[in-house]
């Protein structure tokens, strides 16, 4: 159960940290499965299939297949959308090390569910979540977000309702700077089992990694249960279809 | 009301209906009555190996088909399934259904005359009268990273009892809901795990106690097609890998 003091964290910011959101032996379980599914080794970096950058169509082995199923995820989820957001699944995402590369913190992003590169339907994304299989360090390829900038992009799609749709993207000059201006990018630095929920609209990206180990998201994607009538609502009251 | 579980006797209890068919029944074989060595030794929820007896029953040969399921919804009130998520990993029909939960396919079973196989049923029916299977591997089975999708029965080997899929292809439902010490040390005749305030089908049918699925499927895992191997899923919840065969009953 979320307290007060986290739900006001979440609308005020637009994510949330659940640490230590994975038992120990399910997270051990995944992890094996994983580099079984990847024929390769955590451990062996020759054996890396650095070619391969996500696992489509993959699912672990019930009862818990994707992090929507995962118990504290899961109450998480309903706690802040009640029974309105359906789905949770979603590819694991590598970014595998590039040592020799230069970092630095992306100055562009994106929300879900609009253009490249979400393979969702545009728009109705309510919920996103994104946990790590291992230790990502900082610069290790962690996912980058835009703190309160879901208030900017409500804001935004309120004073231009008829780019809902996704034809902002369309607009010669348009940048991503419009969502996210005035906030300052994050990098989510966390140990594996860490899970970061975030909302629909916050601006986020991924980002290099220079370390020496593999970065494996473990993504999650929820949209409203009336997808269809619902995609292109902008509401006055941005929290009216969720429970908190 | 306590939550404890059970053995029962399946028949004893008179659980479920059985049903005796008159003739070999279409798609179905029989499996022999016997004995056997329930259980492995590399999970906990494996253990303790116990012996297990088993009376005859007939099996489908393969898992339900796209096909029959849809025959079952044109001609019962159940609710249609979003055949174009179906299509897409069992584009024909006879492809296995999936996206099916414990109540459906308890539904299909009894418009069919069938019933689901107990948990102690599929293991002694995967082994095929081994005492130990060997795990499965890429020849014998569709787990993660072949097809990249269901297939049709028959695509790859049977067993010895000439049983298709039963490592692969879909996780099949079970009637047994799920308890991770649900093995005892000592002998089971025909047993079946339910909860024990669940006495009868109407009960059964209104909890959601976790169910037991078996043998791995097109995109999980591949160690988890190993005979012994025990997960579970709540009744209620359906992915692109659940799917189901049936059993009847033969008098003895």
């Amino acid at each position: 159960m979320l307290t007060d003091r986290q739900i006001t964290f979440f609308k005020d910011n637009g994510f949330l940290i659940l640490e230590n959101a994975i038992e120990p032996n399910l997270l051990s379980s995944w992890q094996t499965e994983f580099w079984y599914a990847l024929e390769a080794n955590f451990e062996e970096p020759d054996t890396w299939p650095r070619d391969q950058t996500f696992i489509s169509r993959w699912r672990f082995t019930p009862p818990y297949p994707n992090i929507a199923t995962i118990p504290k995820v899961q109450a998480t989820a309903y706690d802040l959308g009640g029974s309105n957001f359906f789905g949770g699944g979603g590819a694991p995402i590598i970014k595998w090390p590039t040592p020799d590369a230069d970092w630095s913190m992306p100055m562009s992003s994106h929300i879900d569910g609009y253009g490249p590169p979400a393979q969702h339907p545009a728009g109705g994304l309510t919920l996103g979540a994104t946990m790590y299989l291992h230790d990502v360090e900082a610069k290790g390829g962690g996912f980058i977000y835009w703190p309160g900038t879901h208030l900017n992009v409500h804001n935004y799609f309120r004073e231009y309702p008829e780019q809902i749709d996704g034809s902002f993207l369309q607009i010669d000059g348009w940048n991503s700077s419009e969502f996210s201006n005035g906030s300052h990018p994050v990098e989510f630095v966390a140990p594996a089992g860490t899970v970061l929920l975030w909302h629909g609209f916050l601006c986020h990206n991924g980002s290099t990694n220079i370390q020496t180990t593999p970065r494996i998201g473990i993504f999650g994607r929820w949209h409203y249960t009336k997808l269809e009538q619902m995609r292109y609502d902008i509401l006055e009251d941005l929290w009216k279809h969720w429970k908190i | 009301m306590s939550n404890l579980l059970m053995s029962l006797n399946l028949h004893q209890h008179g659980l479920l209906r059985s049903i005796f068919p008159t003739k070999h029944p279409d798609g179905m074989v029989q499996i022999p009555s016997g004995q056997f060595q329930m259980g492995g030794t590399q999970k906990t929820n494996e253990q303790p190996i116990h012996a297990v007896e088993i009376g005859s029953f007939w099996m489908d040969i393969k898992p339900v088909t796209v096909g029959q399921f849809r025959k079952f919804v044109a001609a019962t009130q159940h609710p249609t399934p979003t055949w174009g998520h179906i299509s897409v990993d069992s584009p024909t029909d006879d492809h296995p259904i999936i996206y099916v939960n414990w109540f459906d396919a308890i539904a299909y079973a009894e418009w069919a005359g069938k019933r689901l196989p107990t948990e102690a049923e599929w293991e002694y029916a995967a082994r095929d009268g081994l005492e130990k299977c060997p795990v499965r591997n890429g020849d014998a089975a569709n787990f993660y990273g072949q097809k990249r999708m269901t297939n049709v029965g028959g695509e790859y080997p049977p067993n010895g009892y000439g049983l298709y899929d039963m490592a692969g292809n879909v996780w099949e439902w079970c009637l047994d809901a799920y308890a991770n010490d649900a093995y005892p040390s000592d002998k089971r005749v025909n047993p079946v795990v339910l909860p024990d305030y669940e006495l009868d089908l109407k009960r059964l049918l209104a909890t959601n106690a976790p169910r037991v699925v078996r043998g791995g499927s097109w995109n999980n895992y591949a160690l988890a097609m190993r005979v012994a191997f025990r997960t579970y899923q709540p009744p209620e919840q359906f992915y692109d890998y659940n799917g189901f065969r049936c059993v009847m009953d033969i008098e003895t």
